[in-house]
């Protein structure tokens, strides 16, 4: 049932469907495999950044088939996708390359390992993905005082459901990061079952831990539409003063 | 005429004298034969030992030629009427032949010291001797009045043996001046960048510091002022200011005159400097976070030649704040800070889906920036729900300076759109030099995702179309240009290059909006190489020129070379002193046109500059250089084996007495006796007589 519906929406979004160029569009890629842990996460998601922001978002979230020869025709029109597993991912080699030309012409990736494991197959899938495209570059760690960690909230920790990793992995090109990487299971604190309760505990540190990774989590995608302005010279007094607090 | 009239006197009383001893040998024959043997000895010794006499050489008149300098330098100090007043008893006796010349950077015959002024040119010793001696054959003594000062360090090629030159000086006791030489600097300057200009300046007399002050010529404002102590003698002052003024600035340099200065006129100096923009002050306002922004921003931030300020609303006045203000990143809008206080730094304004009214910015506030526009600066507004009418700019100010009417039919439709291009030569939309390439890159663009409905107004000129309604158009108000994107999905023309192999998408994105926003800025001729240097240098003196990179990223090599006046080629060294910044030094010994030729690399880029400068001989001003120069005498007469006299102890006729001695001793005429024929004669006849007389008598 749940891929009827899947393949419908497809076709619709292929055939009908005129991405909003100024709107946020949660995109999701997708691949053979568990690409979509937490399917309705982006409702959520969507919506806090609707009511906290300014941000024009699309309500719907689209999928964009990391198989298909038509890959780089719709991933023109989004400028940041979320590529999600805890298993091992497979790319034909020629969307290796359009997730290369994308990223370097203006698009934004976001990776996410939701596996929570020190070694997990998905984790040696992406970095040698990410070494075929992008053979120039290595995977560099964030700082506290990285762009990301002040895009919108000012994040002091990097957390997600797990607390693993204290830094977030990014590949930068013309000094801003076009790819990056979670291994902390950040996207499954905004999962919610049926009655709005949230599915997943926080560890170690619970709903605080939540709301933290919740906060980077918006500030990822803040970044994917305003870039390192954080970073520029006018806001760093204001900030720096806030955080010595 | 004296030695052969002497020589003839010899030769009849020498024959007299053999003709009596043969009539006497003949008679006493016995004594002969010793006699002829005598002289054939005598004439032996006179031939071995090359025996002659010498006759002094008399000269009861020769010339004298007083040579007096009447340049500008001459009016110091009297120092021209010192030296007539010396020649006034000269001038009537007539046991000389006195010649009196003018000269400066010419020689001129002058009748009477009467007709003797001072003239306003520059000198030239060395020709003006030169001129002089080439007319003169008859011993001459010249003498040289002048202060030495000279345009040329050169000395006089031409020296006369009956000639002498005999430098006349003019001692200038206490002489006191201070004096602007030379002011090397380059006559185009970048706003804001440091400027430096050196100062060449003479320091005589004075021990206490000096100010020295750079004035704005147009508006009186000191832009330098600094105390310097000067060493006696020549100085070199570096002066270093931030240019802020766009186009020509006239500026003067003035040390502060000082009591007892020979001359306040040299203490000024002026220059014309071309301040162009270095940098582009771009004010970017985005109403909302976007791919646009992200994009727009991502170039105009990796562009070294734009500083960029932009602000983009994150968070509206009606929306929810879930944290505290320590955990938000967020920064109060300044939105007086912007519109009054720092509008003016900027080059253009980019307002990006941006409303004014939702934030409170008062319209007066839009009244300055529409001031800014028309007075020079940019502006750029960018579509979306908050621009045009739908941001609420009817009837504002800002709706006189944009090139298209605002309707309250408009509308912000979401639609894939294929926008026809209406130009593609104008400069803005030429991104290939290809015509052909050109038209295929715009034709196969990735589409568009949403547009404004506008209309242009007359003046417009339209880039892009859509069903008659312009997608990109722009038009000048007065001495501003303004822009318009009826979309702002252009973005997807960035990241659309992944759709092509054959065409570089994102390429025609970046150089078609840097083209906008330096258009725009009125800053279309920034260059990606600029050679900064003046146009005329001196010969023998260090040429220094700084090279500077703008835009260029990646650079895999910078090399520089010369073409010089004899068509040879010289590599030059290029010094690195900052980022983008590279200078070159040589020292030219010919004079002429040179071209300087920069050449960068990049992994994607060739890029070249060239400019010619042109090297002419060294040329002192002489208001510059006041102090009498005893050196420069002192080289003369050296050059003419004379010495410098002073003028206080001058007396001409000693020297013209001494100069005749000399001139009798050093033109004595030897007579030199083996070389006359009739020796040989004598000598042979006597021989014979002597064969003659021992064989058969």
């Amino acid at each position: 049932m749940r891929s009827i519906y899947l393949i419908v929406t497809i076709i619709f979004f292929l055939f009908f469907y005129i991405f909003p160029a100024d709107k946020f569009i949660f995109a999701y890629l997708k691949y053979p495999g568990n690409w979509d842990p937490y399917p309705n996460i982006h409702n959520d998601i969507l919506e806090i950044l609707e009511l906290t922001t300014s941000v024009n978002v699309e309500k719907q979230r689209i999928v964009l088939d990391l198989m298909s020869d038509r890959l780089k025709y719709e991933i023109s029109k989004v400028p940041f996708v979320i590529l999600v597993g805890n298993d091992e991912v497979v790319i034909p080699l020629k969307n290796i390359k359009v997730l290369r030309d994308y990223a370097v012409s203006g698009g934004t990736i976001f990776i996410e390992d939701v596996s929570e494991l020190y070694n997990s197959r998905f984790d040696e899938s992406i970095r040698k993905i990410l070494k075929l495209m992008f053979p120039e570059y290595k995977l560099k760690k964030t700082d506290k005082d990285y762009v990301l960690m002040k895009s919108f909230y000012l994040i002091r920790k990097v957390t997600g459901r797990i607390a693993m990793y204290n830094y977030l992995e990014y590949i930068e090109h013309e000094n801003r990061p076009i790819i990056i990487y979670s291994r902390n299971n950040m996207i499954s604190c905004w999962a919610r079952d049926r009655l709005g309760n949230y599915i997943y505990n926080c560890i170690p540190d619970g709903e605080q831990q939540r709301f933290n990774s919740q906060k980077l989590f918006l500030n990822i995608i803040m970044y994917s539409l305003c870039g390192t302005y954080k970073m520029d010279k006018v806001h760093q007094p204001y900030i720096e003063e806030r955080l010595k607090r | 005429m004296i030695v052969l009239k002497t020589t003839l006197v010899a030769i009849i009383l020498f024959l007299i004298y053999v003709i009596v001893g043969v009539y006497t040998v003949i008679k006493a024959n016995k004594n002969l034969v010793k006699f002829l043997r005598l002289v054939l000895f005598l004439l032996i010794t006179i031939m071995l030992f090359n025996l002659g006499y010498k006759i002094p050489h008399r000269t009861e008149n020769i010339n004298v030629v007083f040579m007096v300098d009447n340049s500008y330098s001459m009016s110091i100090n009297n120092r021209l009427q010192k030296i007539k007043n010396f020649l006034k008893k000269y001038e009537k006796i007539k046991k000389h032949v006195f010649k009196i010349y003018t000269f400066n950077d010419e020689l001129y015959e002058t009748k009477s010291l009467e007709e003797i002024s001072i003239s306003n040119r520059t000198t030239l010793i060395n020709s003006c001797i030169d001129k002089l001696l080439s007319e003169i054959n008859q011993p001459s003594l010249v003498f040289l009045f002048s202060d030495g000062i000279n345009s040329t360090n050169e000395l006089p090629s031409i020296k006369k043996e009956k000639a002498k030159v005999i430098p006349i000086f003019i001692y200038d006791e206490n002489f006191k001046d201070k004096s602007i030489l030379d002011i090397r600097y380059s006559k185009l300057a970048f706003k804001n960048v440091e400027y430096e200009l050196k100062a060449y300046i003479y320091n005589w007399g004075y021990k206490d510091t000096t100010e020295i002050n750079l004035v704005d010529l147009e508006t009186n404002e000191i832009i330098f002022k600094n105390n310097f102590y000067l060493k006696e003698g020549k100085n070199e002052i570096i002066i270093k200011f931030l240019p802020k003024k766009i186009g020509y600035n006239k500026l003067k340099l003035e040390l502060k005159p000082s009591i007892d200065e020979a001359n306040y006129e040299n203490n000024y100096a002026f220059l014309n400097i071309e301040v162009k923009k270095n940098k582009i002050r771009v004010l970017y306002l985005c109403g909302q976070p976007s791919a646009e922004y992200f994009n727009l921003r991502s170039l105009l931030k990796n562009d070294p030649y734009i500083d960029l300020v932009s602000f983009v609303i994150l968070r509206n006045p009606d929306d929810i704040s879930i944290v505290s203000d320590i955990d938000s990143a967020l920064i109060p809008f300044p939105t007086y800070d912007i519109f009054i206080k720092e509008l003016n730094s900027f080059d253009l304004v980019i307002f990006e889906n941006f409303t004014y009214h939702r934030f409170g910015i008062p319209l007066e506030y839009l009244e300055n920036l529409k001031k800014f526009v028309i007075s020079g600066g940019g502006f750029i507004m960018i579509g979306g729900l908050n621009s045009f009418f739908l941001g609420g700019y009817k009837f504002t100010p800002l709706e006189e300076i944009l090139p298209v009417y605002l309707s309250e039919k408009e509308q912000f439709i979401y639609e894939e759109i294929k926008p026809d291009y209406v130009n593609l030569n104008d400069k803005l939309t030429k991104i290939l030099e290809d015509t052909t390439e050109n038209e295929l890159l715009w034709k196969n663009l990735p589409s568009l995702g949403n547009y404004q409905t506008i209309s242009a107004k007359e003046d417009a000129i339209v880039l892009l179309k859509y069903k008659n309604i312009p997608i990109m158009c722009y038009a000048k108000k007065n001495k501003g240009r303004v822009f318009v994107s009826a979309t702002n999905s252009t973005w997807r023309w960035r990241i659309g290059n992944v759709l092509s192999e054959r065409f570089n998408f994102k390429d025609l994105y970046d150089k078609f909006w840097k083209k906008v926003i330096y258009f725009c800025a009125g800053t279309e001729d920034l260059k990606n190489i600029s050679i900064i240097s003046d146009e005329v240098y001196k010969k023998n003196e260090e040429v220094e020129i700084n090279i500077l990179l703008s835009n260029i990223s990646n650079i895999i090599s910078i090399d520089s070379y010369l073409i010089l006046p004899d068509s040879s080629k010289k590599i030059l060294k290029i010094k690195k002193l900052q980022k983008d910044r590279y200078s070159i030094n040589f020292i030219p010994n010919i004079v002429g046109k040179y071209n300087i030729t920069v050449v960068v690399k990049t992994p994607t880029s060739f890029l070249k500059e060239e400019k010619s400068i042109d090297i002419v001989e060294s040329n002192y001003k002489e208001i510059s250089y006041l102090k009498p120069d005893i050196d420069y005498m002192q080289k003369l007469a050296d050059f003419y084996n004379s010495e410098v006299k002073n003028l206080n102890t001058l007396d001409i006729f000693e020297i013209i007495s001494n100069f005749k001695k000399e001139f009798s001793k050093s033109y004595a005429e030897t007579i030199w006796l083996y070389k006359h024929e009739f020796l040989f004669f004598i000598f042979i006849v006597v021989f014979i007589l002597e064969i003659y007389i021992a064989r058969f008598k």
